[in-house]
């Protein structure tokens, strides 16, 4: 192995149809219009030296080291802001050339450190030096020169010395042009322009650490501090980040088998070279010295936990769960598989309880997050999934951006979406909530849609109303895609008064107009995308609004072509994954029911054992049978049910019921404190298999690391089936990729070798597919007519009233994901130390509250305590906070109210009520003191483990 | 453990059960009579377990229920649990 270099083509390749020839050092070249000479050179393999330019950035021009000679032109241009001319000859080398090039990087150099052999980074600058010959410098440090500036050490994750900096604007146009924030500057004219974040340093200005800047540079002035510490990787392979629904691929460069840093992989299909502060910077979890690396087991969740080897904790799993189905019957068991592990350790696991426990009592944490989006699109196109790649909304001309922050919970899509918008395209957003997005720099929503928490279908049938009332429907689409009778009945619901935005405002809170108004610009342009997030599924009529989205896009042709779509942007690394694998209790993978024969047989006869033609139970009911005393086993992957799912108190009884919970996971997280057998898991790095990201794409995740647990995690589901009795056999993921491949019609053309030749694959991928689908329902829907459902809106149960008279409502933050587990276990712990409870200044005035102080939340399902943070992005009666720390308490408020169809629970909302108080709530009181008890680890005896 | 009966709100199965039913009603109440009955059914018998439904069933029975009409109708509709 080796350190992948990707090639840099100095200024970014063009598409046009329109090409043009040129001669460069004697050789003729082809590129399209608009390619710059510099990009011409590198396309035969000539590369230019080059200090300021990147082909992820726009020319810039300011660094003169990639002059050219041009037949027939005065002087010497610079060949990355030159676009290349039909019959233009171009000569990038000459003795002037070299001269001039060499006195431009000893000017540089002159005011460079010369101590680089000591200091990390700068390879550019360096390759640079050497590409044009720099032997010696002939100026020396005795006039003005910036070697004393200070060091910014201020970030936890890299280092900036502007002694180093050449002040090229990389870095500046980085944090611009690919992340879209704006912190940087060069402040200062000629000698004394600087680079600076603002007037301030780094950790206190507006750099939301993605890397982007630290990346650009070519000087080494921005460097990880962990190559500071480690020195250069030596090594480097290619994998996928495992946080965010956006599925970023990553270069994991190594120094023997130490991560020295993860670098955003340029030809990565999902993030094209970007990246967030999570995955570029928040890895440090995986060898934090909480990880738990040996198996453990305890007779009573009250005992301190005994370490034991795998051998022992798998069969005591198999004992317990064989002997449980003995007294209580085959439906007593069951699994939680998770959105954080892989395609194929969720599809063992699934297995696991079809094949060895004999029932269908698997679910997924999706259920939780976005199991309305398959629902509400199933219904509607016929797949549980979004429509596009991401690349799509580079098209779009307008974005309907709905309970979604993309900002904090899927930040790279959200660069490539800020992009799009600072080039013209037009955005409505329906959030109750000022997110970001609404004004940001360079970017300002049209329409602020602020919606009461709970009344999506309102807003989204009254949209419908003006859309069809006012002729706005694409009526030549809807005649050729969808199924008409139930296109008319829609618009005559849709139609009715009672759905106009009038109408609705009093449910909305959304003046009319403002309705009228966003309707008339989403239904007016070619290209409208539609993106939406939890603030859609985790509402009781989650599925409901899901549908009313389908419906809006399809009433305007805005399905099946590249600009246009429904999108859910899912939140955890696999969530799309884990669901087409098939770990809901009533559909085999590629979302096929148990009860179907044909699909039944077709598992059985591979898997050689008769399966349930039943549904099995759901997570809730789970927990539900469980408090009731039916259900008495479970086996969590992954995922950590007593933090992030609703109404914890009722959680954990139902845990605190079952006779044996086994929790596998590289933490001791809050679900392990129920449990009695813990299974060590293992962190994406000491992974191999595949996660799926919210376009469908299906990405190689490569184990970088061995496992630290002594374990690949997919084995454990295996063995733990062949404990029970069942025999299941795999060398490698990718024979359970190949099976998963021969059962899964949408996934028949995938293979890892696939993977491997073409970087990922979107499903569909079959052999009406063989390279995947990047856009869905391109001609037609994959079930025929595109259908139209009735969206009645109905109030959510939870009401405010005197007693509980405001509304929670919840939500992420960038530096923080999901529970908080990795996380909370890195640096970003310097941006949220803690969860806060938002609330609008009118509201804290009348209860006497100010900021930072501890007050109560207290809901009908329970309370808890966290300091107050005052804040404009509320409007008044609505409350936010967030779930990243256990001990904040935000699901012990929520209630388990949940969507119709699919039971996701309502996080969005929830009455509560707020006071100062001076001290923690009981629950927390008695949490902290179980997180002593219920944790405790014996002393390992020597021969305990393996 | 960490658990005070007393301080959260949550209902009993059977009656979470109904309320279900009546919550997957008003989806389909928007459409005609007997496709929202057969809708309703057809949900329950798609993602409800066998002990589910007949949880449900029972409970429905059990007099003072003042079950939705849609719901009602729905019952008739429900899959009983396979016997043998």
């Amino acid at each position: 192995m080796s350190l992948i270099k990707e090639l840099d083509y100095g200024t970014p390749i063009r598409v046009a149809e329109k090409q043009v020839s040129l001669t460069i050092d004697g050789e003729k070249v082809t590129v399209p219009v608009g390619t710059s000479v510099m990009a011409a050179a590198m396309s035969r393999g000539v590369k230019i030296p080059k200090l300021c330019a990147s082909d992820n950035l726009e020319p810039f021009g300011s660094c003169r080291l990639c002059l050219v000679e041009i037949e027939g032109r005065r002087g010497t241009p610079a060949s990355c802001t030159t676009p290349a001319e039909e019959g233009m000859v171009v000569h990038t080398q000459s003795e002037k050339l070299a001269r001039l090039r060499r006195g431009v990087i000893e000017l540089y150099a002159s005011d460079y450190p010369r101590d680089v052999l000591t200091s990390a980074g700068g390879a550019e600058f360096l390759d640079a030096a050497a590409e044009v010959g720099l032997r010696e410098i002939r100026y020396g440090f005795e006039g003005a020169n910036h070697l004393d500036d200070a060091p910014d050490l201020s970030n936890p994750y890299f280092a900036y010395d502007p002694a180093k900096c050449i002040v090229c604007s990389r870095c500046v146009r980085a944090c611009e042009e690919v992340q879209g924030t704006f912190a940087l500057t060069v402040e200062g004219r000629g000698f004394d322009s600087r680079v600076k974040p603002g007037p301030t340093d780094f950790i206190n200005s507006e750099c939301v650490s993605c890397g982007a800047c630290v990346q650009a540079c070519p000087t080494g002035s921005l460097i990880e501090k962990s190559v500071a510490a480690r020195g250069m990787p030596e090594h480097s392979i290619v994998t996928t980040c495992a946080y965010c629904g956006v599925g970023c691929s990553f270069k994991a460069e190594m120094r023997g088998e130490e991560l020295v840093r993860m670098v955003p992989y340029k030809s990565g299909q999902a993030n094209e070279g970007h990246s967030c502060v999570k995955g570029r910077f928040a890895y440090g979890y995986a060898t934090h010295k909480d990880r738990m690396l040996k198996p453990m087991v305890r007779e009573k969740i009250t005992d301190p936990w005994r370490e034991v080897s795998w051998d022992e904790a798998i069969s005591r799993a198999a004992a317990e769960l064989k002997r449980i189905q003995a007294a209580h019957g085959r439906e007593s068991i069951g699994v939680i598989t998770s959105s954080r592990c892989t395609n194929e350790e969720v599809f063992v696991l699934q297995k696991l309880a079809r094949a060895a426990f004999r029932n269908n009592n698997v679910d997924t944490c999706a259920r939780v997050c976005h199991s309305p989006t398959g629902y509400g699109l199933n219904s509607t196109l016929g797949t549980s999934a979004g429509t596009q790649d991401f690349k799509s909304v580079d098209e779009v001309d307008v974005i309907l951006l709905i309970g979604a922050n993309p900002t904090d919970g899927h930040p790279v899509f959200a660069s490539r979406m800020k992009k799009r918008l600072r080039a013209g395209a037009r955005l409505i957003i329906a959030d109750p909530r000022a997110i970001d997005l609404v004004r940001t720099p360079h970017v300002k929503a049209d329409y602020h849609l602020q919606l009461k928490p709970g009344t999506n279908v309102a807003l989204l049938n009254s949209l419908a109303h003006v859309i069809v009332t006012e002729g706005l429907v694409d009526d030549s689409y809807v005649r050729a895609r969808c199924d008409l009778e139930q296109f008319d009945t829609w618009a005559r619901f849709v139609a009715s008064q009672q759905n106009s935005p009038e109408e609705m405002e009093q449910y909305t809170g959304v003046p009319a107009r403002d309705v009228r108004a966003a309707a008339r610009l989403y239904a007016s342009v070619k290209n409208a995308a539609i993106y939406y997030g939890l603030g859609v599924t985790e509402h009781s009529q989650g599925s409901t609004t899901v549908m009313a989205l389908a419906n809006l896009a399809m009433a305007t042709g805005n399905i099946g072509h590249v600009g246009a779509g429904v999108n859910p942007l899912r939140g955890q690394n696999n969530v799309q994954g884990s669901c087409d694998m098939g770990s809901f209790p009533h559909e085999f993978s590629g979302y096929r029911h148990v009860a179907r024969n044909d699909v039944r047989e077709s598992f059985e006869k591979h898997w050689a054992v008769k399966l349930d033609d039943e549904p099995g139970l759901r997570i809730p009911n789970m927990i539900d049978e469980a408090i009731e005393g039916n259900f008495k086993g479970l086996f969590v992957q992954g995922e950590d049910i007593a933090q992030s799912d609703p109404n914890t108190q009722h959680i954990t009884a139902g845990l605190a019921a079952m006779e044996c919970v086994i929790i596998q996971d590289i933490f001791l997280n809050e679900t392990a404190k129920y449990a009695h057998i813990f299974l060590p898991g293992c962190s994406f790095l000491e992974k191999d298999g595949t996660y799926t990201n919210a376009e469908r794409r299906i990405n190689r995740v490569r184990k970088v690391i061995a496992p630290l647990c002594g374990k690949d995690e997919w084995r454990v589901g295996v063995e733990l089936a062949q404990a029970m009795g069942y025999e299941m056999n795999y060398n490698h993921p990718s024979e359970i990729m190949d099976e998963i491949a021969a059962l899964t019609p949408t996934f028949a053309g995938v293979s890892y070798r696939k993977l491997d030749e073409l970087g990922s694959v979107q499903w569909p991928c079959n052999d009406q597919a063989p390279e995947g689908t990047p856009i869905m329902h391109v001609d037609r829907f994959v079930i025929g007519k595109g259908r139209f459902m009735l969206t009645e809106y109905v109030p959510t149960r939870e009401r405010s009233g005197p007693r509980y008279p405001l509304i929670l409502t919840t939500g992420r933050i960038l530096s923080q994901y999901n529970v908080g587990a990795q996380t909370r276990r890195t640096d970003n712990v310097l941006w949220h130390p803690e969860d806060v409870l938002e609330i609008h200044p009118f509201d804290a005035e009348q209860r006497g509250v100010v900021d930072g102080d501890l007050v109560s939340l207290s809901s009908r399902a329970g309370d808890t305590t966290l300091r107050a943070r005052i804040s404009q992005r509320m409007q008044p009666g609505v409350v936010y906070t967030t779930f990243h720390f256990p001990g904040s308490g935000a699901n012990v408020v929520t209630t388990d109210n949940s969507d119709w169809a699919t039971n996701c629970p309502e996080y969005k909302v929830t009455a509560v009520e707020v006071r100062r108080v001076n001290a923690l709530s009981s629950w927390q009181e008695r949490n902290a003191e179980e997180d002593v008890a219920m944790r405790k680890v014996l002393e390992a005896s020597p021969d305990a483990a393996e | 453990m960490n658990q005070d009966n007393a301080s959260f709100a949550h209902d009993d199965n059977k009656a979470k059960l109904i309320r279900m039913a009546r919550e997957i009603a008003d989806f389909f109440h928007a459409y005609p009579h007997d496709q929202a009955v057969d809708s309703i059914a057809g949900h329950i018998n798609k993602f409800w377990t066998p002990k589910m439904r007949e949880d449900f069933l029972a409970a429905a029975a059990e007099p003072g229920q003042n079950l939705p009409p849609l719901v009602s109708a729905a019952r008739e509709k429900v899959k009983r649990r396979k016997t043998g």
